[in-house]
């Protein structure tokens, strides 16, 4: 497994905001990490991130602690912000410059020209960052995401500023990605967006999970009940009685 | 330190010569560089020239009270800071690095050599305004860069062990140590009330300074001001530098065996940073306070044609970040205005109401650029503005009131603690009453008129910034220009109007001389005032012009 979370709480002070949450997604996984606001779910990110610590429980990335070894799991992973902010005065190239360096990757070049040229930067390569739109930081975001070829690849609403144009060929990059061998978590709110990407779909519902489980698993249960509901009308559907909710283990 | 750190150092510093050139593409931001780069120069020579330890303060008291100020400037940073210390990283660090292959350690060495870098320059410029105070420039120099880096290590230090510690046993540690303070203070205080000095603070300092305690804790920080005044090169610079640097290096070793997880309150310590941040952007000082829940809100305005809810929400704005503009009010009550009142009672001046008529005016342009609750601090707001269904000048009018009453009552008030003073000036201090409002007015016209045409983000200067520095003085000798011509028409027509009535009154023959001289006065007063005022209505429609033109997507500055 890619990434691994076990048992894994977030409490500040006396608020829970998550509590002891599991689960894991295999490489090749695009995993639908879904939930209202307040769920939890850009603390789970974060904890995966390396950025906030989990007060319990244990997460790794391609077999390493977060905790104990966060440059080995950082050195796998890429994680790109809901409100991704660049560095101001550095040019797009830049930002690829200094991924590469980070990451120590030698023959960088050509395929930062390639993730250009897909995410529609190219006539932005030498624009600082402050000159970018919403839209473009995000491309940006995701283009040194993906400049290092992570093994799990953590997307907190990646759709957020995109025209239709730039949405799709997002969900196309995130498939082609994940078929490469990454496994990917999206965190998102845009449900019929990402109705046909998602391989596995986990809710959240104040820090605890209360749905999660393959897709296909999920579409079968709901016609074996007779529902033919779209995710959007499922989430929406579940949400309302959380406490109801069954727990499916994948 | 990763590699990659130093190269992301070096694409900032690259990128900081790219922002600063980037002027130079146009003829006028060449000239407006040009011109903010000659002053800039000048101001530099000027104060090259002045020999060094001629205005200076004496090197005994320098060594005896600087360490005083020095840990007291380093505990105010701690004390003033935001409940949850954290160390600050920019969001773009935030989101490129904390995620990324690096270590805690190597994350805090970047942020001391960045930031010891960035402080290079400021430290030239502060050097060249301190150097008075010493004997030679590179030991000033030299001593500034060691007393940055210690001021930053120190604020490392209290962040880390207060992440360490947890934020709920800092907070009560740090309120405990805050109250040791203030009690020390206070029995410091009581002590020199009762000793024949008095209150008198360079006694008091120096009695505190005095004590061996005090000798052998102050000793490391000392050494700091040991190497400012150096004279030679061996064995003083030599000596010193390395003394101040070796307690750096204690300060470096605390910081680095602490390792403490510092990310976290970091990340979300940093998010409300630069939430401040952006807000000062926008609207300067007085709107870079917390967007806490709001306590209290002000009454409904009448409609007055439109004018009233748009002086209403500047108003509400204002007062919810009141806050630190009282603070920053007191402060020039407490530093400036009570010394300056205090010293001309001491001297028994002869013309204290010059020195009133300086202060309001010295206080007029301070608190300007600090209530910026006008078009200034709307300017990502303008689209908004403009889908508003009023005629512009309304809008222009509503818009321009709130600094107006906000500035106008701080003069009031800074007149009336003058008039329970000197209540001998009352003529002179009502007179100043009277001519605030319409000069206001018109000081705030004049500043909405040049933003909205050339528009440029109140706090938005970065050092080195030479286009901002000419751009600044463009600014202000063009309002110097108009506030002069203004106020030399409303001389004129005040003077022609006191002579016209004086001349009419005589001719009557009814009046006694005394009641026709108060009369003239009057009169001319009047039509002063009447110049003043009409000349801030007469750019309304110049405001309203400049608000109609201002394209969003063009003029809204970066």
């Amino acid at each position: 497994m890619s990434i691994v979370v076990e048992d894994y709480h977030k409490i500040y002070g006396e608020t829970v905001a998550v509590a002891g949450i599991s689960f894991s997604v295999a490489p090749g996984e695009i995993l639908g990490f879904v939930g209202p606001n307040g769920a939890g779910k850009t603390t789970t990110l974060r904890a995966l991130a390396g950025i906030i610590a989990p007060t319990f429980g244990r997460l790794f990335i391609a077999g390493h602690d977060v905790v104990h070894e966060p440059v080995a799991a950082k050195a796998q992973l890429a994680y790109v912000p809901d409100e991704p902010v660049p560095f101001e005065r550095l040019t797009v190239w830049e930002h690829f410059r200094f991924t590469a360096a980070a990451y120590h990757l030698r023959e960088w070049r050509a395929r930062g020209e390639a993730l250009l040229d897909r995410l529609e930067l190219t006539e932005k390569r030498d624009a600082p960052g402050s000159e970018l739109s919403r839209g473009m930081k995000q491309k940006l975001a995701i283009g040194c995401a993906l400049l290092h070829h992570p093994k799990a690849l953590l997307l907190d609403e990646p759709l957020t500023g995109l025209d239709p144009f730039g949405s799709r060929s997002m969900k196309e990059l995130i498939r082609d990605f994940a078929a490469g061998g990454a496994a990917v978590i999206v965190s998102s709110h845009q449900l019929s967006e990402f109705q046909s990407l998602f391989t596995t779909l986990l809710m959240l519902h104040r820090g605890r999970i209360i749905r999660f489980g393959k897709l296909e698993e999920l579409r079968n249960e709901l016609s074996a009940e007779g529902r033919s509901e779209t995710l959007e009308e499922l989430f929406l559907r579940v949400m309302k009685q959380p406490e109801r909710a069954t727990e499916l283990q994948p | 330190m990763s590699r990659a750190l130093v190269l992301l150092i070096a694409l900032h510093m690259r990128g900081l010569g790219r922002y600063l050139t980037r002027s130079l593409r146009t003829v006028r931001g060449a000239l407006t560089a040009l011109l903010g780069g000659f002053f800039f120069v000048m101001w530099v020579t000027l104060l090259l020239l002045t020999p060094e330890r001629s205005i200076g303060i004496a090197p005994d008291t320098l060594r005896r009270n600087g360490p005083a100020f020095l840990l007291l400037y380093c505990l105010m940073n701690v004390f003033m800071s935001s409940s949850e210390r954290a160390i600050y990283f920019s969001p773009a660090e935030v989101n490129f690095l904390f995620s990324g292959p690096f270590s805690r350690r190597e994350l805090l060495a970047y942020k001391i050599l960045l930031s010891l870098l960035v402080s290079l320059p400021s430290s030239l410029i502060i050097a060249i305004l301190v150097r008075v105070h010493a004997t030679w420039f590179v030991a000033v120099y030299i001593a500034l860069l060691m007393g940055v880096l210690f001021q930053q290590l120190f604020g490392m230090c209290v962040s880390l062990i207060a992440t360490t510690i947890g934020a709920r046993a800092y907070t009560r540690s740090r309120r405990i140590l805050l109250w040791c303070v203030i009690a020390v203070g206070a029995i410091a205080l009581l002590q020199a009330a009762g000793s024949p000095s008095g209150w008198r603070s360079r006694y008091l300092l120096e009695s505190v300074t005095s004590t061996s305690t005090w000798q052998v804790v102050s000793t490391p920080l000392r050494w700091f001001f040991d190497a400012f005044l150096s004279e030679r090169l061996w064995p003083d610079l030599v000596v010193n530098v390395g003394l101040a640097m070796s307690v750096n290096l204690v300060l470096l070793g605390v910081v680095f065996a602490l390792d403490a997880n510092y990310l976290e309150a970091a990340a979300t310590s940093s998010a409300r940073i630069y939430a401040q941040i952006q807000r000062f952007r926008r609207g300067g000082m007085a709107t870079a306070g917390r967007s806490g829940k709001p306590r209290f809100g002000l009454p409904d305005l009448p409609y007055w044609g439109g004018v009233g809810p748009i002086l209403w929400r500047q108003l509400t704005t204002a007062v919810r970040g009141m806050g630190r503009l009282l603070v920053v009010f007191g402060l020039i009550a407490v530093f400036v205005v009570a010394p300056l009142l205090a010293r001309s009672e001491e001297a028994d001046s002869a013309a204290p109401g010059g020195l009133i008529v300086g202060l309001v005016i010295w206080l007029t342009v301070f608190l300007t650029q600090m209530v910026p609750f006008d078009f200034r601090g709307d300017v990502d707001h303008i689209a908004i503005l403009k889908t508003l269904p009023l005629p512009a000048w309304r809008l222009a009018v509503g818009q321009l009131l709130a600094p107006v009453l906000l500035v106008t009552g701080a003069q009031w008030a800074t007149l009336f603690a003058a008039r329970l003073l000197r209540p001998e000036d009352s003529n002179v201090l009502l007179a100043l009453a009277a001519f605030a409002p319409p000069f206001n007015f018109l000081l705030f016209g004049l500043e909405n008129a040049l933003f909205l045409r050339f528009p440029v983000r109140v706090a938005a200067t970065t050092p080195g910034d030479f286009q901002a520095v000419g751009r600044n003085l463009l600014f202000m000798l063009a309002k110097l220009a108009v506030l002069m011509l203004v106020g030399g028409t409303a001389l004129v027509a005040a003077l022609l109007t006191g002579l016209v009535t004086q001349l009419l009154l005589n001719t009557s023959g009814r009046f006694e001389a005394a009641d026709i001289a108060t009369f003239a006065y009057l009169a001319g007063g009047f039509a002063g005032w009447l110049v003043v005022a009409g000349c801030g209505m007469a750019l309304l429609p110049l405001i309203a012009l400049a608000f109609r033109a201002f394209d969003v997507g063009r003029d809204t500055p970066a």
